[in-house]
């Protein structure tokens, strides 16, 4: 079967600053020839600090961010230049959830309004009944009820609200849905309660979720297959337990070595710590992009990039350390290894 | 009876000393109680998390401790000591001396608190004049030397920076080297890495227990990770609904929750391979200050609740033995799960599904 | 015994810890308005004044425009309240009348002003780049020119009349209310819930009337209160120099005007007039910084 999504040398830049004229002062790119396929029904997560590209990936997947080359193919249907009125089929197949349910969701439109407006796209014929049908049904879906149909976004708790906005997500029965950080803005105990509803809508409705996070132990909960961004690119890829339980890039590595544990006897235990910050995306180094912070950084690391060579346990990653002298990764299909 | 709020027994005289605190804001719905009579300490050198999820009222006791209530629509009540001194009732100028000289605050989004129209140098050393009476040449020089401690490269150069040049986790470091400017005795950090990458709130974490090493401060931390509490506090207090209903020492209250609320929250964070099962999570969300639950605040949420027990009376805080206390009447009845330290966290164990977590020894009553 | 409770808590809780009660969030914009003593004040004023004047046929004891000039220039008096002008008409009957013709005509420049404004500020706040560019560059050419010696000139151009000094006043208005729209818009289109409608496929046009339209009212309401105000004295200003209402009719600035050569003799006869606008004018303009206190964007979260 092929992946419900997948995502082929793509690369999005973005204009920075205007000068008088309304004319970009300088280009930055955020994702970076990037390779990505996700199989039906399962999870994809995509972790990185904030400046990876991450969320401009998952936006671009929507095609709220444009592609400036390479390709996004849904569904077998290629839909990186897809022209708006082609795209709006494909629309009520596709959802994202969004970080923060305050501003998702619009404060001047009542939650019968708010979860039936993809239907408008999708089935723009249907009776003000039909579509009550489906929305109470979503609803009932997300454990909200036909009694909140006529209230406001405001009157909910944030937990609330983004159970609102899966139930938006929801109406239309999509294929993929995009997780953006989609609990990070909950509180502990109201995050679970959000992943278990997303873990049984995924097994009741067949979904499949690229699911977008900065909290690794979470992403290692949900996700059956995860990538790691650093700067623009996927330096590591393959399938969760692997990632996390041998991870082949000392970049996830050190990001694994900083989750804070739980354990307060772990205090003293051994960290990556990395030095500096996340370099800017408008001048990224040369050759490995993550050599400036690296604490395995060699000569070769600022001459050539990585090729992506395979991981043992599956997937694959972009390092130097892990050999491969240019052939091997070049010629490997990154995306093949996912299903 | 001060004994009892008290998290440990055996600190001699604790530096910050709060005493049934309470804090009343008055809004258009009338007066509402968002802080209820909340007792703790912290000693020398000690660091003490506060921990709670949005609206448990963590974050209105700290800025209760400095004064930062807006006085036109909070009134407090109760005690907070400085070194056995009274800090509530404290004329503005009195308090403003206390404040960045002996106790500083740093902020979860430092650009907030750090004026953008000047230098970082310039408000660095303007903090070290006013509080330490110092030449401009010493103050500068201070500057330097304080932005050097926390690890911003190329100190001198960085002087002459504005706030909005540095990074998220510069900036951090900026209002920690500000707040360690005056070597003050507490640091009360509120939410201080939640906006970070984990990346970089590990080196923030690391260097502020560097610092606290080297000069001995004590601090306040105030967050909702339990991640960040085991890394770095040596107490922990908990608060639900405005009140407190844990404290003790962190290893302790981890590996061994009194409270059914303390346990859901730690076991709410996945640790290691949970893949497959369902994560742990409360029902339902927590109560506002308008509508508090009768009897024990957190009982419409906990899965030991008992009809008869937990809805009629508000359970007291009470000491639970090795300077710990719990809000929970059922807590000799239940066999509540933290992290075993054997086991490498919970995820290791079966994390028990929604559906059944077991009351221990049966139904008692 | 006691029961134990039920502890088989599904993943998705009940509805009964559903949503925070609704007086919760319904205290909202009336409550916080009325708060604010000064506006309320100015509502209730301006409400009296609009009543009055709109049904002035109704209630007024003199003609506005019939009188005898035995009368002239008579102080007040039992029968004519603040006296008579030169012609001898009431000169209280007048003011009503005259209100009346000042709050339409600002009522119609405000509208044409957002007639201009208001879609041209939305598409530019919304589309961005180079027509945002485009357009703000016009909006700032408009801007700099000197406001009354603008309106001259229009009025000059088109010929002294009442609809060609609204038309001007709406001119000189749209650019001010362009940018407080496009600002407003700006602030909207970067809200997630803009992006969500993109995602879902829903069309510009719609998006703009359905979710930008109802969130920049707050702005746009505080704008318009303001500008009533403006275009009041605006109107009064051009009707005084004699490029807004023609005689017999009047309004409250043409009013004024006349009153100014009688000034020595007839000092009742300013003082209605000027006392009348700076009424109105004091009343908007509290009212919009009321409506602006009470529909802070973040605020009606």
């Amino acid at each position: 079967m092929t992946p419900i999504l997948e995502v082929e040398d793509l690369t999005v830049r973005f204009p920075v600053g205007r000068n008088v004229f309304g004319r970009p002062r300088a280009m930055l790119t955020a994702v970076d020839r990037v390779s990505l396929a996700v199989p039906r029904h399962q999870t994809v997560g995509l972790v990185g600090e904030s400046g990876s590209g991450k969320s401009t990936l998952g936006r671009a997947v929507l095609r709220l961010a444009a592609a400036e080359s390479g390709r996004v193919t849904f569904d077998g249907v290629d839909i990186t230049h897809l022209g708006a009125r082609r795209l709006r089929p494909l629309r009520p197949r596709m959802h994202m959830v969004f970080q923060d349910p305050y501003s998702s969701l619009d404060p001047s439109w009542e939650v019968e309004d708010l979860v039936a407006e993809p239907l408008g796209t999708a089935d723009p014929s249907a009776s003000r009944a039909e579509r009550r049908k489906a929305v109470v049904e979503a609803l009932e879906h997300v454990g909200l009820s036909s009694a909140h149909l006529n209230r406001y976004a405001q009157q909910f708790s944030g937990g609330q609200r983004q159970r609102i906005a899966i139930a938006r997500a929801l109406v239309t029965r999509p294929d993929l849905v995009v997780c953006d950080e989609a609990v990070s803005a909950l509180d502990v105990s109201t995050r679970s309660q959000i992943i278990n509803l997303l873990e049984d809508l995924q097994r009741d409705f067949g979904l499949t979720y690229l699911f977008i996070a900065h909290d690794l132990a979470l992403v290692r909960h949900v996700s059956d297959w995860i990538a790691v961004m650093y700067l623009g690119s996927i330096v590591e890829e393959g399938p969760a337990e692997r990632v996390y339980e041998d991870p082949a890039h000392p970049y996830t590595r050190s990001l694994l070595s900083a989750i804070p544990r739980l354990d307060p006897s772990e205090r003293s235990r051994e960290r990556i710590v990395l030095a500096g910050e996340i370099p800017s995306p408008l001048a990224p180094p040369s050759g490995c992009r993550f050599r400036t912070r690296c604490p395995h950084a060699m000569e070769i690391c600022a001459e050539v990039a990585p090729p992506a060579v395979p991981a043992p346990g599956g997937g694959w990653s972009a390092c130097h350390l892990n050999g491969g002298d240019g052939g091997v990764g070049v010629a490997l299909d990154k995306s093949g290894t996912a299903s | 009876m001060k004994s009892l709020s008290k998290p440990t027994a055996s600190a001699p005289d604790p530096l910050l000393e709060i005493d049934r605190l309470s804090v009343d804001i008055r809004s258009e719905r009338g007066v509402v109680r968002v802080v209820d009579e909340v007792s703790f300490a912290v000693g020398p050198r000690e660091t003490v998390a506060l921990v709670g999820e949005s609206g448990s009222g963590k974050s209105v006791t700290s800025m209760s401790v400095l004064g930062l209530l807006p006085p036109r629509i909070t009134r407090t009540h109760g005690s907070v000591r400085f070194e056995g001194r009274e800090l509530l009732g404290l004329k503005p100028g009195e308090l403003d001396r206390v404040r960045g000289d002996d106790i500083a605050m740093i902020f979860q989004e430092p650009m907030t608190s750090l004026n953008p129209a000047f230098t970082v140098g310039e408000q660095i050393a303007e903090q070290v004049r006013r509080h330490r009476g110092v030449s401009r040449r010493a103050a500068r020089d201070r500057a330097v030397e304080v932005l050097d401690l926390v690890g911003v490269p190329s100190a001198a150069e960085r002087l002459k920076a504005y706030p909005h040049e540095f990074s998220g986790g510069m900036r951090q470091r900026v209002m920690m080297a500000m707040a360690l400017s005056c070597e003050p005795k507490l640091v009360i950090a509120d939410e201080p890495t939640t906006a970070l990458d984990v990346t970089i709130q590990a080196l923030v974490l690391s260097e502020l227990r560097a610092l606290q090493e080297r000069f001995g401060m004590s601090v306040l931390f105030i967050t909702h990770d339990l991640g960040v509490v085991a890394e770095i506090a040596d107490k922990v207090v908990v608060m639900y609904g405005g009140h407190l209903v844990e404290t003790g020492r962190t290893a302790e209250v981890f590996a061994s929750p009194r409270h059914p609320y303390t346990e859901a929250l730690l076991r709410s964070v996945p640790q290691g391979d949970t893949a497959g099962s369902r994560l742990w999570s409360i029902p339902g969300t927590m109560p506002t200050p308008e509508a508090l639950p009768r009897g024990c605040r957190f009982h419409p949420r906990c899965p030991y609740a008992q009809r008869g027990v937990c809805d009629t009376d508000e359970p007291p805080l009470e000491p639970v033995g090795d300077g710990r206390t719990s809000r929970c009447v059922r807590r000799a009845d239940l066999r509540l799960t933290g992290i075993g330290a054997d086991t490498g966290g919970i995820g290791a164990r079966e994390a028990a599904p929604l559906g059944g977590p077991a009351l221990p020894g049966g139904d008692r009553t | 015994m006691s029961v134990k409770q039920d502890t088989s808590i599904t993943s998705v809780p009940a509805t009964a810890d559903g949503a925070v009660p609704d007086a919760h969030v319904r205290i909202g914009f009336a409550g916080r308005f009325r708060r604010q003593r000064g506006a309320v004040a100015a509502l209730a004023i301006l409400s009296v004044i609009t009543l009055a004047a709109v049904l002035a046929p109704f209630w007024t004891l003199h003609d506005p425009a019939g009188g005898s000039l035995s009368d002239a220039l008579s102080g007040p008096s039992g029968g004519h309240w603040l006296g008579t002008d030169d012609l001898g008409r009431d000169v209280f009957t007048r003011m009503v009348y005259g209100a009346r013709l000042s709050l339409a005509a600002a009522v119609i420049a405000v509208g044409v002003a957002l007639a201009i404004g208001l879609p041209f500020g939305l598409l530019a706040g919304y589309a961005g780049g180079r027509g945002d560019s485009v357009i703000m560059r016009v909006n700032d050419a408009l801007m700099s020119f000197p406001p009354l010696i603008l309106a001259i000139s229009i009025v000059g151009f088109l010929g002294p009349s009442l609809t060609n000094a609204m038309i001007a006043i709406g001119v000189i208005y749209a650019p001010r209310f362009m940018r407080v729209v496009r600002g407003a818009a700006m602030a909207v289109r970067e809200e997630t819930y803009v992006e969500a409608a993109r995602m879902m496929g829903v069309p510009a046009h719609r998006v703009i009337r359905r979710h930008l339209l109802p969130n920049i009212l707050s702005p746009l309401l505080v704008e318009i209160s303001l500008s009533l105000g403006f275009a009041i004295i605006a109107e009064a200003s051009l009707s005084f120099i004699g490029l807004g209402v023609q005689p017999p009719s009047a309004s409250l600035g043409s009013m004024l005007g006349e009153a100014f050569r009688y000034m020595r003799d007839a000092p009742a006869f300013a003082i209605g007039p000027g006392l009348a606008i700076m009424i109105i004018v004091l009343s908007l303009n509290v009212l919009g910084d009321g409506l602006r206190d009470s529909l802070g964007r973040r605020a009606m979260r």
